[in-house]
């Protein structure tokens, strides 16, 4: 029998862990216990920043990351991570697959293997006060996390303003910033009606999670053994899809139950909003070069 | 119970390795590759240098050497001995006099810095020459400084409530607005006890040099001034939004500056002095922290803690059981890892337990934060325990044995929040009961 | 060669004394930048790689004056023969093991260049060079500490017994 290691960056209580422990446990199962993964949740193995490294250099077996973390990387890391590229679970399930390809290819050049992506519900809006126009955003301190983040600030004329995870309930409740564009889930997990009153489901966008194994691990497999282990991938992949839709809509309500405002945009500002997208979109593009065309080519062809 | 045998193993070793003299950062090290190499399959040396580079290379950590600095530049000038000169007045009718200076000391810097390390360092800095000058117990000096110096943890902002906050989802504000009773329920407690040893050996406290009227200790107090001036710079640029309790500690060193250029201590010789003594503390302190982090990762590979943590679900232990069980589990962890290491380890395999007995998250934060403060003071490795014995040049065994009075004390606590739970929970309630 | 160590030691002492007040200077940046919507790029990722680099830059210089932290109990009570060889051991214990360390470390950094790691945050830092930081910090400490041995085989005290921060006067325990 054999044990893996598998760090994760999310803790116990997010759905994304909670569903990879499933998949661990299933392929226990499926293997008859001849494979255990080991879950090490909430970075107390690896943050973030070093999971990919780690699984890389067989320090772990397998691993969870945030692809759009890597963005910097490499630009198809974050396809996910443009805003109105893909609005939506359909549309993010098509550029997931556009992304596929040129995402499996540069992973196998680090000796890593593509296990499946899980999405993450669609980023919205938050907000201290209603938004007619764009206008509205002008001068207001956006909490900006990575390069897109902070470009689509610029574009909708706010200020962009650095915030940690970690500091954000803090960093919201004394004005340090006054607006953020993250998940629903996201949302609840800060506790957002502490410091926000108005949330948009914008959808902008759902940056997936990707869980990969090192190469030579899988292939150190008995054949039983991998198709036991891409079998138990392939039924979490169907079922994390599917978890997150859900876990949108429950964490959407949520807001609402505590007092936030839940608001659909109104056709205006999502029209304004979508034209900031195209030109993200297609600075991402002159960015991440062939691969990107590619993949923006091959998405708005499904 | 193949895990006991090792665990065993790895703490004989660490003892045998600290006790000969070996640098403690080196020691964590070398138990944390002994760990993986042993007992795991994973390649050591390459798990060490990422773990290292990973917890070393942190934003949440910049805060620790720029506290640490502004302890620095405080210590050279004269704003310390006015802060003594400030306070005495107010404190020689007390039984214990001038030591109660450490506890205020540290409870307000507490509301300052996140950390119990750079807490118990600006104060010790501080304090000690000037306590040990006037001859207080040198005993109670070092003991009270250790305990103390974890109120950084309790009173908020606090590094390890950011920690537990993020890794339980629980509201860190929350948990910040519940540390203020308990925090100060702990300084009550540290400061009663120096008052009663006091009134025990009353010989050993030197007497009262002050006599003053009322409206001499207010004119007195005038030397505070700066001090508070400072404090509220610091504590307002939190809560004004100017700065993230991360970044207040950058204003702190602006501000300690500014002051020290004021007063006219400030020269490019103590300007360089205090910087190369904040070099030396915080890299002294970060090589722990990062051997500590390394040998927790190490602990994670062998899964010691799960097994233990395992082992207290399986009793199935009542509510109350389940806490004693809990924090004989944390003391004993935190006596050879450090805070941040502890919850980040841990969480994630007692919170369910936690849950599943029907207690609240946001107590248990609280209750967290208690148990870690203890083990900054329990050797063999204790942060404030090597803090101290920097400051003072004693031995780590005879700082423990300082501290354990107030180790005790923690335990008192502890129990108290257990029995009146309201301690943690009444003011977050009136905090979010608005409309 | 003793004035060119010791120089190498103090000039990655004030390296990461630099490091440690480019920190402040640029969380303050920072926050002075907010109040006028100027964002400082990275800010928060360079502070950090800063604190790595100030840390592990001052590691000799640091050693060399007492501030690494070790239980001196039993030490201190040997006799003086019996705390000459338990140096020797410990110096040379640490020189093997900070050398392991930076092995292991240029290991990394070597990672680091083979797949073009680079922070995320607004910046694009290639990740090799505040490693580099790292790598230098524990060569250098890998020096010392060999230095260190081979002037107490030569029968020297050891540098580091004067523990120059304490605030204690010596006596007692
Ligand atoms: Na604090
Ligand atoms: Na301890």
């Amino acid at each position: 029998a054999q044990t893996w290691d598998m760090p994760l960056p999310y803790p116990d209580t997010n759905f994304h862990t909670k569903n990879t422990r499933i998949f661990a446990e299933d392929v226990k199962k499926l293997t008859d216990g001849k494979l255990t993964i080991n879950i090490h949740s909430g970075a107390s193995l690896f943050k973030m920043p070093e999971i990919k490294r780690a699984v890389r250099t067989s320090q772990a077996q397998l691993g969870e990351i945030l692809l759009s973390a890597y963005g910097n990387e490499n630009p198809v890391f974050e396809a996910d991570g443009i805003p109105f590229l893909a609005v939506g679970y359909d549309n993010a399930w098509k550029l997931y697959q556009a992304q596929k390809p040129v995402l499996e290819k540069l992973l196998a050049e680090e000796g890593l293997k593509l296990l499946y992506a899980a999405p993450w519900p669609g980023q919205d809006l938050f907000n201290q006060t209603e938004i007619k126009t764009l206008a509205d955003m002008k001068g207001v301190k956006f909490r900006a996390y990575n390069a897109a983040t902070a470009r689509l600030a610029e574009l909708m004329g706010a200020v962009p303003t650095t915030v940690q995870y970690a500091e954000v309930p803090q960093a919201f409740s004394t004005g340090l910033v006054s607006s953020m564009l993250t998940s629903a889930a996201t949302g609840v997990d800060v506790k957002a009606w502490e410091f926000l009153k108005v949330v948009y489901t914008t959808s902008a966008m759902h940056p997936k999670n990707a869980v990969f194994v090192n190469q030579k691990a899988f292939d150190g497999l008995a054949k039983p053994l991998q198709d036991a282990l891409l079998k138990a991938a392939a039924e979490s992949e169907k079922r994390i899809w599917e978890a997150s839709k859900v876990e949108a809509k429950a964490t959407v309500k949520a807001l609402g139950d505590n007092g936030m405002k839940v608001l659909a945009p109104s056709d205006s500002l999502q029209a304004e909003l979508q034209k900031l997208g195209d030109t993200m979109v297609k600075e991402w593009v002159e960015k991440a070069g062939a691969n990107g065309k590619t993949i923006v080519d091959s998405y708005k062809k499904m | 119970m193949d895990q006991l045998v090792q665990s065993i193993l790895l703490i004989v070793l660490l003892l045998a390795f600290l006790a000969g003299g070996f640098w403690v950062a080196l020691s964590l090290l070398a138990i944390g590759l002994f760990g993986i190499a042993m007992f795991s399959g994973a390649p050591p040396g390459i798990v060490m240098a990422t773990t290292v580079w990973g917890s070393s290379a942190s934003w949440t950590l910049t805060a620790l050497p720029l506290f640490i600095w502004m302890g620095e530049i405080l210590f050279r000038t004269k704003l310390s001995e006015d802060m003594f000169q400030g306070l005495a007045p107010w404190l020689t009718r007390l039984p214990g006099r001038l030591l109660h200076v450490n506890v205020l000391g540290c409870t307000v810097f507490a509301a300052v810095s996140g950390s119990s390390a750079a807490t118990a360092m600006t104060i010790g800095k501080m304090s000690i020459p000037e306590l040990s000058r006037r001859g207080y117990d040198e005993r109670l000096i070092i003991g009270s400084l250790a305990g103390s110096g974890t109120l950084g943890l309790l009173i908020p902002p606090s590094i390890i409530m950011i920690v537990y906050g993020v890794s339980a989802e629980v509201s860190i504000v929350q948990l910040f607005i519940a540390g203020v009773f308990p925090g100060a329920m702990l300084a009550g407690l540290f400061m009663g006890y120096i008052a009663l040893w006091a009134v025990i050996f009353p010989d050993r406290t030197p007497p009262a040099d002050i006599k003053m009227s009322f409206l001499e200790k207010v004119y007195s107090s005038r030397r505070l001034i700066p001090v508070i001036l400072l404090i509220m710079l610091v504590i307002g640029s939190i809560y004004q939004g100017w700065a993230t309790a991360t970044e207040a500690a950058a204003c702190g060193v602006a501000g300690a500056l500014i002051l020290s250029l004021v007063m006219g201590s400030l020269t490019w010789r103590s300007f360089l002095d205090s910087l190369l003594g904040a070099t030396r503390s915080s890299c002294m302190i970060a090589f722990i922290l990062a051997g500590a982090a390394f040998l927790s990762v190490a602990m994670g590979y062998t899964g010691l803690p799960r097994t233990l943590a395992e082992w207290i679900r399986e009793l199935q232990l009542s509510p109350y059981m389940l806490l004693v069980a809990l924090t004989l589990f944390f003391i004993v962890l935190g006596c050879f890892l450090d805070g941040i290491s502890v919850v980040v380890l841990t969480v994630a395999i007692i919170l369910p337990m936690v849950q599943a007995a029907g207690i609240d998250l946001l107590w248990f934060g609280i209750y967290v934060v208690l148990v870690v403060e203890m083990s900054q003071i329990t050797p063999p490795v204790g942060f404030n325990l090597f803090v101290l014995q920097g400051l003072t040049g004693r031995n780590i065994l005879y700082i423990a044995y300082a501290a354990l009075p107030f180790f005790l004390l923690m335990v008192v606590a502890v129990a108290m929040i257990t029995i009146f739970p309201e301690i943690v929970t009444w003011l977050p309630a009136q905090a979010t009961m608005r409309p | 060669m003793r004035a060119a160590l010791d120089f190498l030691y103090a000039f990655c002492g004030y390296l990461a004394a630099i490091c440690l007040a480019g920190i402040g200077a640029l969380i303050l940046a920072q926050i002075i930048g907010r109040f006028f919507g100027i964002l400082v790029p990275s800010a928060n990722e360079i502070a950090g790689f800063l604190m790595a680099a100030s840390s592990f830059l001052a590691l000799a210089y640091s050693f060399r004056a007492g501030s690494h932290i070790r239980v001196n109990l039993v030490l201190l009570r040997l006799p003086v023969a019996a705390r000459r060889i338990a140096d020797i051991i410990c110096l040379a214990a640490g020189t093997i093991l900070t050398g392991y360390f930076a092995w292991f470390t240029w290991v990394l950094v070597k990672d680091s260049i083979r797949y073009n790691e680079v922070a995320d945050g607004l910046v694009r830092i290639p990740l090799a060079v505040p490693q580099s930081a790292l790598l230098a910090g524990l060569v250098v400490l890998t020096i010392a500490f060999l230095d260190e041995l081979i002037s107490v085989l030569r029968g020297n005290t050891p540098s580091y017994d004067i523990e120059q921060d304490a605030l204690l006067s010596p006596d007692g325990h």
